[in-house]
């Protein structure tokens, strides 16, 4: 809903049409930036504490076997991107069938993502008990041993920021696919006719860095999984 | 809200038009639906306002606790038991900490102000501001909601484990609500933040350079890069606060393998830096109070805005110092003591510059500069105690003491009475009334010696050995305690006269002219209150501390520039 919201002031007074989108464009750009290196440092504090956290376990780390599916999500993200920076290119001429197509297709290969990382997790799950059961075994020993109360539940570290990191990716997924339908419904309507297509752009910005968050996390998974 | 209308119905004196952003428009949906920066300006000072009235009762609340000691000693508590004791000094501090001081200033007086001083007609993304209001609403509700759930007793910090572990009845207890509740306003702030960055770079009127901006921009801009930058991390720290405590996740837990000091690096990475969000844009406000109230120019201008942006950047990398004792490194620990002494030099870079310009000045005592003046005094030995702090040895012994409450009340407290000093200053502006300057003027001295009277004593009675937050203590400490409550009382009445006062200007007041304490920046161009869209043609750019072409009209009883004397620009 960040993206509704980010529309510049609209600064009246009787300034030529052309330069005033510009003007426009050049505000909600800025927005865009500052809302990315918002974003960039909440990955970049949660990427951090995962390599805290992998370093401080040492060879105590649950193995973290990455499902074949998460490479064929990967892929469909990263086409997804294509199709976005289509949609962009058709934005500078209007309402075009690239544009709405590509939002379409953007949006569609967003979803497929979504559900692919759904059956990860599903995937993963088996696994997860495993590991929760030998963090089970390992937190009573500890229990006894400092004569403390077992605790319920306890979750192995590797798993807990496996799906913390990746439904976080996920839910701003989500964040990315409602104002796409937004920007695309808007295309339907003509909304886009004479106009520099910024509004588009900047959803395509935020998708592509969708992205790239993607490679660095799933780059960082891979590494350390084993 | 809608008792702030009269005060605008009536007739301005110098104001041709008497259609201003008060009335606009009426009815509910016109405030509760604007996208006018004014209107949301007023809106979050309602709010903020009546939460520090909810942290303040709760302080005082707290204050009339500790006038007995233990039990053992003869002390029969009363008012509440030790639970209820953890719980009102968590929400005191959590209610003051994330919903009033962080988003005060800025979200409140800011958000009226900064478009004005740049002669805009609105911040750069209105419907995100009013965005950001709402989501400051449902954060506040969220938090208050954990009264409902049982309450949260893990203080406004929530250290774990006993955050996700122990905490208030059951698993869901009342700190899940206060942290989500945090969460959400974390939302506000960033977005808040944003807005005025945006707008600062790309709303600047031609000819209002960096180095022409009035310095409570410099101060706000320092903030909303924080606001930015460093709220995200609470964000996550927060996240996996929540999936601990609900799932069973071991980050923090030492018994599931987590490390618990991960958390606090995690969470003062964010919460320090949070402290340069409360005191970066009083420190703005300050610098036009003290230019304002001596009629003098600012002095060392560029000095205070570079000041303010080192503080931000420093105010990232000193977090550690709140771990000196929680097992940290001694070379990370004398890293982390070296930097926050050198914080020391741009906080001091400011009162040096301050009292420069009061100086020779022709200084007018109104309520405003009062409450500026005891900032000064506040504020220095506020930062002079941090350097104590801040000495690895010393903090030993001081840590977890009431000499560290006392300092941080001198610090973040402080910036209380800018917000106080901001509100009377911008009130003509924003109400288009007067309020009585007597009785604000003796609301603030009242204020200023119950302040003093309540964290003074704290100071002795911390470096004597009294823990912070204990429900009982022993008997040698009862002096310090019971002038410590008496301090709380005179604050109390201090506030409620000043509540007194601005609610009869609304009904009483003089109407206000457009520039009632001759100030250079360029909101006082424009009406009081000011029209709707602010300004019909963006104002001519003018040094915002020159007060040289600046005179008193009796007439309009406010200041005018020479040569526009009784002529309509006068209102504009």
């Amino acid at each position: 809903m960040m993206f509704a919201a980010l529309v510049p002031t609209d600064p009246g007074g009787g300034s030529d049409g052309d330069s005033e989108s510009r003007r426009r464009g050049s505000i909600g750009a800025l927005g865009m930036v500052l809302l990315l290196a918002s974003l960039s440092v909440l990955f970049a504090s949660g990427i951090a504490l995962f390599i805290v956290v992998r370093l401080a376990d040492g060879d105590a780390w649950d193995p973290l076997p990455l499902p074949k599916s998460i490479w064929i999500a990967t892929g469909v993200l990263l086409a997804s991107s294509t199709t976005g920076m289509a949609a962009a290119f058709g934005a500078k001429r209007g309402p075009s069938a690239v544009l709405i197509g590509g939002l379409l297709l953007t949006a569609l290969l967003g979803c497929v993502f979504l559900a692919l990382q759904w059956q990860n997790w599903q995937e993963l799950y088996p696994h997860f008990q495993k590991a929760e059961e030998r963090a089970m075994e390992r937190a009573r020993a500890l229990a006894v041993e400092m004569n403390l109360e077992p605790p319920l539940r306890a979750i192995p570290r590797a798993f807990g920021i496996f799906y913390m990191l990746t439904a976080l990716h996920a839910a701003h997924v989500i964040a990315g696919v409602v104002p796409l339908l937004w920007v695309t419904v808007r295309a339907m309507l003509g909304a886009y006719r004479g106009t520099t297509g910024d509004g588009v752009r900047r959803v395509i910005v935020y998708w592509h860095f969708l992205d790239v968050m993607w490679l660095i996390l799933l780059g960082l998974l891979a590494i350390s999984a084993t | 809200m809608s008792s702030l209308n009269p005060a605008a119905a009536g007739p301005l004196v110098g104001a041709p038009a008497t259609d201003n952003y008060l009335t606009h428009s009426r009815g509910f949906w016109s405030w509760a639906a604007t996208l006018d920066h004014k209107r949301i300006g007023v809106m979050y000072l309602v709010g903020i306002f009546t939460m520090f009235l909810v942290g303040g009762l709760f302080a005082v609340l707290l204050r009339s606790v500790l006038l007995t000691p233990d039990a053992a000693a003869g002390g029969v508590k009363t008012i509440v038991d030790a639970n209820m004791y953890n719980r009102f000094f968590t929400l005191h501090g959590a209610v003051m900490v994330f919903i009033v001081i962080i988003p005060g200033i800025p979200a409140a007086l800011g958000n009226f102000v900064l478009p004005l001083m740049l002669g805009a007609k609105d911040v750069a993304f209105p419907r995100l501001n009013l965005c950001s209001f709402y989501l400051w609403l449902i954060g506040t509700g969220m938090a208050l909601s954990s009264l409902y759930w049982g309450g949260v007793d893990t203080g406004w910090t929530f250290y774990t484990p006993y955050s996700t572990k122990v905490g208030s009845s059951g698993a869901f207890g009342g700190v899940v609500p206060v942290v989500a509740g945090a969460f959400v306003l974390g939302f506000s702030s960033i977005f808040t933040g944003l807005n005025f960055i945006v707008t600062i770079h790309k709303l600047r009127p031609p000819g209002m350079t960096w180095f022409r901006m009035p310095l409570f921009l410099w101060g706000t801009y320092a903030t909303a890069v924080i606001q930015v930058l460093a709220t995200p991390v609470l964000g996550i720290t927060l996240l996996l606060l929540l999936a601990e405590r609900l799932l069973g996740i071991g980050f923090f837990d030492s018994e599931l393998g987590g490390d618990p000091v991960l958390f606090q690096h995690f969470f003062w990475f964010y919460s320090h830096p949070a402290v340069y969000i409360m005191i970066l844009p009083a420190m703005g406000v300050m610098s036009e109070l003290i230019s304002v109230f001596s009629h003098k120019h600012i002095f060392g201008y560029k000095f205070i805005a570079f000041s303010s942006v080192a503080i931000a950047i420093l105010g990232f990398l000193v977090w550690g110092h709140h771990m000196f004792t929680s097992g940290q490194s001694e070379l990370l620990g004398v890293i982390f003591s070296a930097i926050t002494f050198s914080i020391a030099i741009p906080s001091a870079v400011k009162m040096f510059n301050w009292l420069t310009t009061l100086y020779k000045g022709s200084i007018d005592f109104k309520a405003p500069m009062c409450y500026a003046l005891s900032f000064m005094w506040i504020f220095g030995i506020g930062g002079l105690t941090g350097l104590f702090l801040g000495m690895m040895g010393l903090d030993q012994h001081l840590h977890d003491t009431y000499f560290v409450v006392a300092h941080f009340h001198y610090v973040m407290a402080g910036t209380i009475f800018v917000f106080f000093g901001a509100i009377h200053y911008w009130w003509p502006k924003m109400t288009g009334r007067m309020y009585d300057e007597g009785s604000a003027v003796l609301a603030s001295i009242l204020m200023f010696i119950g302040f003093n009277l309540t964290f003074f004593v704290q100071f002795m009675m911390g470096t004597r050995g009294m823990p912070r937050r204990y429900y009982e203590y022993r008997p040698e400490f009862q002096m310090g305690h019971v002038i410590s409550s008496i301090g709380s009382y005179v604050m109390l009445a201090a506030v409620l006269l000043l509540i007194y006062t601005m609610i009869r200007s609304l009904r009483s007041g003089r109407p206000a002219p457009a520039n009632p304490w001759g100030a250079g920046s360029m909101e006082w161009q424009c009406a009081s209150p000011p029209p709707h869209d602010n300004f019909k043609t963006p104002p001519p750019v003018v040094d915002a501390y020159d007060y040289e072409s600046l005179e008193w009209d009796e007439r309009v009883g406010g200041y005018v520039h020479r040569g526009r004397r009784g002529g309509p620009a006068a209102a504009h």
